[in-house]
């Protein structure tokens, strides 16, 4: 249950396991003053999100600490260690009427790998994301430091948010040791129609009609036909299926439902191609765990528009898209690396680039593709900057998860900052964004 | 001294009539809404666009001169208090809704837009900007945003962070930068970073909020206890029912009296505390919801609950409760408003504890809180004639914020930390959080003008600048 | 409530005679500032109310010398009182700052002798007037028949008269068909609910005396007898303002006699900023008067109010049109009355009500302001063009005197059509079934039921 089983990665030299956070932050101290790269470790069910690190270091698994520190259900709070595995949280909450109200790619992996990852299913729409409930986070930096941010409460202005930083990068700032989360009562129903239309633009008017109503989905994703049949188990079918969910109580997601068939009624949608999806909870979890290889984030209404400059990229590969998020996710599916690659950068980085709104991210490159971090992960100029100065402050011997996420390795022995792009200093530059400002131009 | 330069080349970057520099017009800007700080800026300025605020940050940034953003300086804890002789930027003229998208569900606004403006120009699209501080009449979107402002509808739609998408922010080095609002697959939330560091980390210039659907229907009811104790077990109970309502707030009876006295609403001055309960979404299941609530109310001893028969008494109910702690007004010549939050099943102790306290500090305290959040909002009375009733209502402000510490809370929920609190920081984080907080502000401030002294407690600058005036 | 600050004896610190509790009520929550116009329009502290109450508490201290620039943000307030409306203290914002202001002009006039020609000529000794406004207004009114202004105006001729005469000949409104005289007596149509005294002022009698036909068969309509006593004058607004205190006066008592107060039920105004000041007859100045000036402030009423309290008569006639309605600042923060309006004209039959945005800004009118601060009145005239424009209405209504000519004249620089009424026209034309867009001769001088003159009593 390593890293190391799931595909060819780093070679680990060893793999400790440690039980407490200060153990965790010994560990890291100890590979910092010897410039060792460090890869942490959870259930290893997503390993293969990110670029693949090369060089060689030690594994640190966090499946030791997996504990459940505080629950109060009449708070709404909940503190476990990272290594807690996501079935075992949800068993714990689900016992009190309660839930995480986020899509998770497995429920075999841990929290902190999943916050880690950062990734969300569909119900982000109407839910929010992974940093909508964490409310604190403890981790280890680069240089073993530990540390604690946020609040153990649901409200606290109280100090930066250090720890937002930390969701989605992949541990390449600093290691989750253990997390602070704000829970929800689960709704008592949850339920959706889906609807199969002829084209994108189709979906578009609907989606359009959707904003204008007065409902409020907990989901509003597209599927390609071939992707929803190997979801849903439904019969296949070529064009695009809109699929709009809803939570709450029973009452309620009737009445939504209701509204929802009546307005595509309205729009001309015949009866035929509207069916009511029952286990719209399994859905959404199978759509989450299906292995997207590149993600296209694009404003929301202009996903549409996106696609169609795809073109034949939408008919050749599977897709699912959070219309309401603005998220297109594709798999390219086996190739070798250098055909994958060429066909990433020709037919789907190029046409987006047209599109001022969209960025792409390689969420899953391939084993033996070229895609720096960096390029990878689509970052703009501004985040670059920012970023690059981050990690030279958590992590400054870069290694924590080197290679997999965007980091300080570019500004490696980049030139230094002139001093006419910063105002005049009369002692040492100041590590910060000046200096990474050059070293990103 | 390099001030006089200064402000001729601030003078000759924006143009004279927008620099402030006479003692008389920089008196104004002493402070903020929080008023036991005072001190007096350097010069005051007014940019008018982002490039503008950059090359005043540039300025600044040369002669290493502290620069404070501040909006309509409705702070409630000193994060615009010009310590250090700093220089007051003022966003009040970055003042453009500059898009509202449906579609998108955001909203791209100037950071000097008031939140009311935005909620009027929202009006009758169907669509809201969920976070409604009280001061939301008159305080900005990049003051909401610098202070992560929360509001009594938080307990159901969250503070300001759950609402920013992107934004744009002039940088310490005078760089301006954007972040978001299209989220990257896996790119790190910068923008959500950046809310709630009280200008610690950028000065905002535009923010995207996200617009959030309008509740189909409200109900809003107001429960009226004799006894605080009662009140509070009610909110523990909703929310041990798996209900979350929109709001739930607790005003006591020493602020239902000042209330009474401003807009008499008709609350009875017997009551001890009053509970607004408000829930909102798809009538189907307000009825269960609202036969729940009624019937909770009443086990836990609610001597009367009145139903809001109408919008107009709605909205009576809410003006209520956000001119309440304006209201205080009437009761004190000063007063100040204190922010702690405690786990919400540890109201019933925090609010017991403010009683003591006020009693063994002898001063008095009314209490407003966002119960449904554990969000107390204790509003200690005191004379600023007398420099011994400041001291003691100084001393019970502290008191209690350290009681929110032991209670596993925190000392700001929506107020933030400013120069108010910042010796507390130290008693709620341990040295290494604070270092990897200092560590994240260099990043984005890396000569450390941008509003220091507030916020975190382990700078030189600004030493002994929290003390009151003399 | 009572202050006690002396008008007629001004000492080199205006603010002697503010009241130390008055001042110190302001928390500086600073939730008034967004109400600010100047504020809104400049984002400074100083230009908002809540720096202005700060600039006067030191200057009361003796911290601040009353410098130029000082002054400067002071004379700036248009004294809307938005932010009393804004504020949850209470704090009696037009308490503090009028007669800081009155003391400060005064002072000002004694000390330095600093002859203004305008404000001693123009505001003072003429437009208070109704009998010289209207001789002044004579041979302005002539060109403005034979179009010769409107070509004046086009020219841009009126730019070699003085600044700020030339802006108060802008200000002046299309020429209305002479009106004649209002009628002493108008009798109740109906059953008979009330007797009211109608005050009519200076510049509202002149220049709209179409609204104070229109206002008295809209009483009419609604069960009143209505007087329209001989011998008022103007309600010494505009000298208060100006630093006059004792013309103020003067004019107060003229009213005072004028009006009997045991004949009527109540004293009626139908324009915001003539009422906002009746208003108050009780607490400016002290002099054994004084009793008497409170009983007559307190029949004072908004005829908005008044009929709404009265109970409306719903109109007969249809008004097939989509309106707007501005909040004049001294109907809506001075007397608080926002409701009334919009509630009789919503029970107008057709007529449809658009919410205008930023209604409760001052269009920068503000009595004499928009003579004396033209820059800031331009901008908010502007603003509140550009808002009532987006609204899309065929026309917008305003209770105020001051309002309607600013708005009038902000329209016609945008080149825009939109009429200009009170809200008591368009009662008036749907109580009379007449048609919409309404006909300017309409309004002209005619009273219910009787085309010859009026009956006089006495």
């Amino acid at each position: 249950m390593n890293v190391a089983d799931q595909r060819p990665g780093p070679k680990l030299l060893a793999t400790h396991a440690p039980r407490s956070v200060d153990e965790v932050a010994e560990i890291v101290r100890c590979a910092a003053e010897r410039g060792q790269a460090v890869y942490p470790i959870g259930a290893g069910t997503q390993a293969d999100v990110g670029c693949m690190p090369r060089r060689p270091g030690i594994g640190l698994s966090l499946a030791a600490l997996d504990r459940l520190i505080d629950y109060q259900p009449d708070d709404m709070t909940i503190t476990v260690e990272a290594g807690m595995k996501i079935d075992r949280l949800r068993r714990v909450l689900a016992e009190r009427g309660q839930w995480l109200p986020l899509d998770f790619a497995s429920p075999g992996g841990t929290v902190g790998g999943a916050l880690a990852v950062g990734l969300c299913g569909p119900r982000r729409f109407g839910f929010g994301g992974w940093a909508d409930y964490v409310l604190g986070l403890r981790a280890v930096d680069g240089q073993g430091n530990e540390f604690f941010s946020g609040a153990k409460v649901v409200k606290s202005a109280a100090g930066l948010n250090v720890h937002r930083l930390l969701i989605g990068s992949l541990g390449s700032l600093a290691i989750i040791a253990e997390a602070t989360l704000m829970v929800r009562p689960r709704p008592e129903m949850q339920a959706g129609l889906a609807c199969r239309l002829s084209d994108p633009a189709a979906a578009d008017r609907l989606l359009d009609a959707l904003s204008r109503s007065r409902l409020t989905p907990s989901a509003a994703d597209l599927y390609s036909g071939a992707l929803w049949e190997q979801l849903s188990g439904c019969e296949p079918t070529v064009g695009p299926v809109l699929v709009v969910g809803f939570a709450g109580a029973a009452a309620d997601v009737e009445w939504m439902l209701d509204g929802l068939r009546q307005q595509w009624r309205e729009a001309g949608v015949p009866f035929d191609a509207i069916e009511r999806v029952e286990q719209f909870d399994a859905l959404c979890e199978a759509a989450a765990a299906w292995p997207a290889e590149v993600g296209v984030a694009v404003r929301p209404s202009r996903l549409c528009a996106l696609m169609a400059r795809l073109g034949g990229v939408m008919t050749e590969l599977p897709w699912q898209a959070r219309a309401g998020d603005g998220m297109l996710l594709l798999r390219v599916g086996p190739r070798t690396p250098a055909v994958w690659e060429s066909f990433v950068r020709d037919r789907i980085m190029a046409p987006t680039a047209e599109e001022p709104s969209a960025r792409v991210a390689v969420i899953r490159p391939p084993e033996g593709s070229a895609f720096a971090p960096s390029e990878a992960w689509g970052f703009s100029e501004d985040e670059t900057v920012v970023w690059t100065a981050l990690k030279e402050k958590f992590d400054p011997k870069a290694i924590l998860n080197p290679g997999r996420f965007p980091g300080a390795i570019a500004a490696a022995g980049a030139p230094g900052a002139s001093p006419s792009d910063r105002p005049a200093t009369d002692g040492p530059a100041t590590p910060g964004i000046s200096a990474a400002t050059t070293a990103g131009r | 001294m390099a001030l006089p330069e200064l402000i001729a080349e601030l003078r000759r970057v924006l143009s004279p009539d927008r620099v402030l520099h006479a003692p008389s017009e920089l008196a104004a800007y002493d402070c903020d809404a929080y008023t036991v700080v005072r001190r007096r800026p350097t010069a005051v300025v007014f940019p008018h666009d982002p490039a503008e605020v950059s090359a005043v940050v540039t300025q600044c940034a040369q002669r290493r001169v502290p620069l404070i953003p501040r909006g309509a300086g409705t702070g409630l804890a000193g994060g615009c208090v010009p310590i250090d002789g700093a220089v007051v930027l003022m966003l009040t003229r970055l003042n453009r809704i500059l898009e509202i998208n449906l579609r998108d569900r955001w909203a791209l606004v100037e950071a000097g837009v008031p939140n009311l403006q935005l909620a009027r120009a929202l009006a009758g699209t169907g669509y809201h900007y969920a976070p409604d501080p009280s001061s939301q009449g008159a305080s900005t979107i990049g003051g909401n945003v610098a202070t992560n402002a929360g509001g009594p509808h938080t307990l159901k739609y969250g503070v300001t962070v759950n609402h920013v998408l992107g934004l744009e922010v002039v940088l310490g080095d005078g760089s301006v930068r954007r972040f978001g609002p299209v989220a990257g697959a896996g790119a790190p939330d910068i923008s959500g970073l950046i809310v709630g560091s009280e200008g610690r980390m950028g000065i905002v210039t535009k923010a995207w909020v996200r617009l959030t659907p309008n509740p189909h229907e409200f109900r809003t009811f107001r429960a009226i206890y004799g006894d605080v104790e009662s009140a509070t077990r009610t909110v523990s109970r909703i929310i041990a029912a798996g209900i979350i309502p929109a709001a739930m707030e607790l005003m006591d009876r020493g602020i239902i009296g000042a209330v009474e006295d401003a807009y008499h609403f008709g609350f009875s001055r017997e009551a001890e505390a009053v509970l607004i309960i408000e829930i909102d979404g798809p009538p189907p299941g307000l009825d269960r919801q609202q036969a729940q609530i009624l019937e909770l109310c009443a086990q836990c001893g609610a001597q009367e609950v009145l139903a809001a028969a109408d919008p107009a008494m709605r909205d009576a109910l809410w003006k209520c409760r956000k001119m309440a702690v304006g209201a205080v007004g009437r009761l004190s010549p000063s007063y100040f408003i204190q922010d702690g939050v405690v786990p919400r099943t540890q109201l019933p102790h925090i609010l017991r504890r403010i009683a003591e306290v006020a009693a063994a500090n002898r001063v008095r305290i009314v209490n407003v809180a966002h119960a449904g959040d554990g969000n107390v909002h204790p509003i200690i009375l005191y004379d600023d004639a007398d420099p011994e009733q400041l001291r003691r209502a100084l001393r019970a402000g502290e008191e209690l914020l350290l009681e929110c510490i032991a209670c596993g809370g925190s000392v700001t929920a929506e107020h933030g930390i400013g120069i108010e609190k910042r010796e507390f920081m130290s008693r709620q984080y341990a040295a290494a959080d604070l270092k990897a907080m200092q560590r994240t502000a260099e990043v984005f401030d890396p000569f450390e003008i941008l509003n220091p002294g507030k916020l975190l407690p382990d700078r030189t600058a600004g030493a002994g600048a929290g003390r009151p005036n003399e | 409530m009572c202050f006690d600050h002396d008008y007629e004896s001004p000492s080199p610190n205006p603010a002697a005679g503010i009241a130390r509790e008055t001042l110190r009520r302001c928390i500086h929550c600073g939730l008034c500032t967004s109400s600010c116009p100047t504020f809104t329009e400049l984002g400074d502290e100083n230009d908002g109310p809540r720096g202005r109450i700060q600039l006067m508490r030191q200057v009361a201290e003796g911290s601040l010398p009353l410098t130029g620039r000082v002054r400067e943000h002071l004379e700036l307030c248009l004294d809307c009182r938005a932010c009393e409306t804004a504020c949850p203290s209470g704090v009696e914002y037009g308490r503090i700052v009028e007669p800081f202001r009155t003391a400060m002009l005064a002072a000002d006039r004694r000390w330095e002798q600093r002859f203004d020609w305008f404000r001693e000529l123009i505001l003072l000794r003429l437009f208070p007037y109704p009998e010289r406004l209207r001789v002044m207004l004579g041979p302005v009114r002539m060109s403005q028949r034979w179009g010769l202004f409107d070509i004046v105006r086009r020219l841009g001729l009126l730019k070699l008269l003085p600044e700020r005469l030339a802006r108060m000949t802008e200000l002046l409104p299309d020429p209305a068909p002479g009106t004649p005289r209002l009628p002493r007596f108008s009798p109740a149509v109906g059953r008979k609910r009330a007797r009211v005294a109608l005050f009519v002022g200076c510049v509202a009698d002149v220049m709209f005396r179409h609204v104070h036909w229109a206002t008295i068969r809209v009483l009419q309509h609604n069960g009143c007898d209505v007087f329209v006593p001989r011998g008022q004058g103007c309600c010494g607004a505009i000298h208060l303002h100006c630093g006059d205190a004792l013309g103020a006066r003067r004019l107060a008592d003229q009213n005072l006699v004028a009006f009997e107060l045991d004949r009527y039920d109540a004293i009626v105004v139908n324009h915001g900023g003539c009422g906002a000041m009746l208003r108050e007859y009780g607490v400016h100045w002290r002099d054994g008067l004084q009793p008497h000036r409170k009983k007559f402030a307190a029949k004072v009423v908004d005829v908005h109010e008044f009929i709404e309290q009265l109970g409306m008569t719903l109109p007969a006639g249809r008004i097939d049109a989509a309106v707007t309605y501005h909040d004049s600042c001294h109907l809506a923060h001075a007397q608080r009355v926002t409701a009334a309006p919009r509630q009789m004209l919503a029970r107008v039959p057709g007529l449809k009500m658009i919410d205008l945005p930023e209604s409760l800004l001052c269009c920068g009118s503000a009595g004499t302001y928009n003579l004396v601060q033209p820059e800031m009145a331009d901008r908010l005239g502007r603003r509140k063009v550009e808002n009532i424009l987006r609204t899309g209405a065929s026309a917008v209504l305003a209770a105020n005197a001051g309002c309607m000519l600013q708005i009038a004249a902000e329209l016609r620089k945008a080149g825009a059509q939109l009429p200009v009424l009170h809200p008591m026209e368009l009662l008036d034309l749907a109580y009379r079934e007449l048609p919409w867009p309404p006909d300017s001769r309409a309004t002209a001088g005619r009273t219910n039921g009787n085309t010859s003159p009026p009956r006089l009593i006495r």
